[in-house]
């Protein structure tokens, strides 16, 4: 599967969009703009399907997923009530049986893949004049052959005026849904991803039911799925729901997804407030890996807390949650990190000049 | 077996009755009508108030919930957000004591649960008039009415834990509520809304 997505991203070179359809549109900013204003101005990439398919992008999102048995094995409604199984067991058995579901768990975890949105055009295949007019209706014939695949396979629409051309993805995708059926698929979208209902799901908590039914509606690269996703990821930075997507196959996507739009902090709050160093530091090495034109690389032998110092002193206020968080573990080394009496910081890092030497800098290395 | 009210010690008491907007539901026959008084605390008791933002055509016999017999009168049209409301309010609460409608529904059938009658088509006709005294849960609280908005109505009439609707003979539901019931269980599950 990993393969067929590393090649098709070769083929999204997309030829009409000249920024990325998982980033916000950029702004024109002022000379007084915002930090993540400014930090837009870079050039960004136009595809992202490269970048998330590399591999220590993949390792870290799959560390910051983490795994928990209890959530994916919770109890779910299904349509025949089962009864529940005891069994006696040692210790070694036990043990030995919370690896396997650890195990079962971690293929149930298999990320959505990252892509750009599909851009293809119809061709035409012939344009006879002779039969226009023969119908009010156009008349779409589809190859229903066993052994063709859902994407290869011939989809062509007679247009009223005598065109033959090839369908379109959304009729193509139409077509196979009605053809070959699927439970929960019907052959227009159902109304779960229309805007009031999206919401109002959104508001109770469902995200990882609409993104799981996105998933299995939609193909990775429809710009339906797109805008749902983001919809969702939006939603869930806004009002810091994170728990609800951590350990399920959503959650390397909605990282990746803040990561590209400059949205860190948010996380980075969330995993303060739960005291979790290390995911922090694996966040900010994934900023770092995605945006590399840094003053300050990381190195191989920074500890989980010398990352999250430079990123704090770097970017964030000593009012924040961050740096009292900073505090809380390494005191000593949190005493450096309020040098600067100015507060935080507002230049995006590849304009920066070279900070003068400080006097207390005796704890850097 | 004695049949045990719910709801009826607070009739019998000297107290004072306490203001709602939602109407006493069931097995209040006893008292008297009382006028429309002002609305102060939702969440409290029983009263024969109005609710505030549903307007009822006057003129009409409207089957309200304190009324018992509701043959030839009309059922009440509330609002989706009103029945929710409803839902979590005291006098819902005081008149189903926390279990399901159907629960302590009975019909007027005196015999054994498995040589009764079918049930019935419909309880409230096309003009909105209802046709016996004795309609099924749903359609004798005016404000109750299967929805996709509101999944833990739909949620009583299912086997715990799975989408499947109980048996029309044990919830006591007239068959035009169990296909809405079977149709809105569809719609939550489409429109994302279902538990």
């Amino acid at each position: 599967m990993m393969c067929s997505v590393q090649r098709r991203s070769c083929l999204l070179l997309s030829t009409t969009r000249r920024y990325s359809a998982w980033i916000a549109a950029k702004k024109q900013s002022k000379a007084g703009g915002s930090q993540a204003q400014q930090q837009q101005q870079r050039p960004e990439p136009t595809d992202v399907g490269r970048l998330f398919s590399d591999e220590r992008v993949q390792g870290l999102l799959h560390k910051l997923t983490g795994v928990s048995v209890d959530k994916t094995f919770a109890n779910k409604r299904i349509s025949q009530a089962e009864r529940p199984h005891y069994a006696l067991m040692s210790v070694q058995e036990i043990e030995r049986t919370r690896e396997a579901m650890t195990k079962d768990a971690l293929e149930r975890l298999q990320m959505v893949p990252f892509v750009e949105p599909r851009d293809s055009r119809p061709e035409i295949l012939s344009d006879d004049k002779e039969i226009a007019g023969f119908d009010k209706n156009k008349f779409v014939f589809t190859d229903i052959t066993f052994d063709v695949t859902n994407r290869e396979r011939t989809v062509v629409v007679r247009e009223p005026d005598g065109v033959l051309r090839t369908a379109t993805p959304e009729e193509r995708d139409r077509m196979n849904r009605v053809y070959f059926e699927r439970p929960y698929s019907p052959p227009f979208p159902p109304g779960v991803f229309s805007d009031s209902a999206l919401t109002e799901a959104l508001n109770s908590d469902k995200h990882e039911f609409v993104l799981d039914w996105a998933c299995w509606y939609y193909e990775p690269d429809n710009p339906e799925f797109v805008n749902v996703a983001r919809t969702v990821y939006d939603h869930a930075d806004k009002f810091k729901k994170y728990d609800l997507l951590w350990a399920t196959r959503h959650y390397g996507g909605l990282v990746f997804y803040l990561v590209l739009n400059h949205r860190i902090d948010g996380v980075l709050e969330h995993y303060a407030e739960q005291k979790k160093a290390s995911e922090a530091a694996d966040l900010i090495r994934l900023y770092r890996t995605a945006f590399t034109d840094w003053r300050k690389a990381i190195k191989t032998g920074d500890s989980d807390v010398q990352i999250i110092q430079d990123y704090v002193e770097q970017y964030c206020s000593p009012q924040s949650k961050l740096s009292s968080f900073l505090q809380g573990i390494a005191p000593e080394l949190a005493l450096g990190s309020q040098r600067s009496p100015q507060g935080p910081r507002k230049t995006p890092p590849s304009s920066r000049k070279p900070r003068p030497p400080n006097k207390g800098d005796g704890n850097k290395k | 077996m004695s049949f045990v009210r719910l709801g009826v010690s607070h009739l019998l008491s000297t107290t004072p009755v306490r203001l709602s907007c939602f109407r006493a539901s069931l097995h209040t026959s006893c008292r008297p009508k009382q006028k429309a008084v002002e609305q102060n605390n939702p969440e409290e008791g029983d009263a024969n108030a109005q609710p505030a933002g549903d307007e009822i055509p006057e003129g009409d016999m409207l089957a309200f919930n304190h009324v018992i017999k509701k043959k030839g009168l009309f059922k009440p049209q509330h609002s989706i957000d009103t029945q929710i409301k409803y839902m979590n309010s005291k006098a819902f609460y005081d008149a189903y004591g926390g279990l399901s409608i159907f629960m302590w529904y009975k019909r007027n059938y005196k015999g054994q649960y498995l040589f009764q009658p079918k049930p019935r088509l419909y309880c409230i006709t096309k003009e909105n008039k209802f046709n016996t005294n004795n309609p099924c849960p749903v359609c004798r609280d005016e404000y109750l009415f299967f929805h996709y908005k509101n999944p833990a109505l739909i949620e009583q009439f299912l086997y715990e834990g799975t989408d499947k609707p109980r048996p029309l003979l044990r919830t006591g539901l007239c068959r035009e509520q169990y296909v809405l019931l079977q149709a809105a269980l569809l719609k939550a599950k489409e429109m994302g809304s279902y538990l």
